[in-house]
């Protein structure tokens, strides 16, 4: 996950999920249909991304932040 | 005066802490630790949910259930139901004995644990029986539908594992019942005939009888095939 905070450790399910949205905005049903994660994990792995301030959100979808 | 109503007031907050959500309530939110990580109630929004406890890990009882509900767990997916679990104890104890589990007995626990050191959740839900135990969490299973209602509440007590096809039958009878708006009759089974909601007027329950498609033993019992 590309986003200059290579310290933070990320479970197995939050890379999963940061993989699948490093490159594009995906809502939360589509990051489920992506990663085949069910949809409690993903709910609270782009909480658990959001706090560690490794993703961003805009009109409900997410994205990695990019290296500043 | 003051200390007697102060006193009132502590016995009405413990007695609202200690009761039990009721059917058809919203179930009561919650953010808790858990085995895959901070989770909370509405990350289950749009899929069932059957929320239960166990005494302690490492016992034998709550091991038996615990494979029982591994066993259950993918055809509860399937139903759109996931499974949480909770105990009075720590999230390293809960790992310990699910790794215990694997190498012991075969079976990977796939499903979260939530490890209510607090007793937060297990209090919210009602899920002590202090005369029992006031240390562990009684066998108390609650199941939440997708819109987050609290749909049916099952107890056993510490002594007794409880039965997987009756919490599949359950779930099964309430979504038949949810999709095609019937209810379903004792010892009911997918398959079988339920229940037509009764007639609520006399002119409704002359045509109930004439309904070719019903079988109708009398107007406030009818019955059809799905």
């Amino acid at each position: 996950m590309a986003c200059g905070k290579g310290n933070v450790q990320l479970s197995p399910t939050e890379k999963k999920i940061g993989q699948s949205i490093e490159h594009e905005f995906l809502s939360v049903e589509e990051i489920v249909q992506k990663t085949s994660l069910p949809m409690f994990k993903v709910r609270s792995g782009i909480r658990s991304l959001l706090e560690k301030d490794l993703i961003v959100e805009e009109n409900g979808k997410y994205k990695v932040k990019k290296d500043e | 005066m003051a200390d007697v109503q102060h006193v009132q007031t502590e016995q009405q907050v413990e007695q609202e802490v200690q009761s039990l959500p009721r059917i058809g309530s919203p179930a009561p939110q919650f953010e808790a630790v858990t085995t895959h990580g901070t989770i909370r109630l509405e990350d289950y929004k749009g899929s069932w949910l059957i929320l239960f406890s166990h005494p302690a890990d490492f016992t034998p009882v709550c091991t038996t259930e615990f494979i029982g509900f591994q066993k259950i767990y993918p055809q509860l997916k399937e139903m759109n139901v996931e499974l949480l679990g909770l105990s009075i104890d720590s999230v390293n104890s809960h790992i310990a004995w699910i790794r215990n589990i694997k190498e012991k007995f075969g079976v990977d626990i796939e499903f979260p644990v939530i490890a209510d050191l607090t007793m937060d959740v297990a209090k919210k839900y009602g899920m002590i029986m202090p005369e029992e135990s006031s240390t562990e969490a009684s066998r108390a299973v609650f199941v939440i539908d997708d819109k987050q209602i609290v749909r049916a509440i099952i107890y056993y007590p510490l002594s007794t594992g409880r039965n997987m096809d009756e919490i599949i039958r359950l779930v099964k009878a309430l979504q038949t019942t949810d999709k095609h708006g019937v209810a379903t009759p004792a010892d009911w089974q997918e398959g079988d005939r339920v229940i037509v909601p009764p007639a609520p007027t006399v002119e409704g329950a002359e045509e109930r009888m004439k309904d070719d498609s019903l079988e109708c033993v009398d107007f406030y019992f009818c019955t059809k095939e799905l």
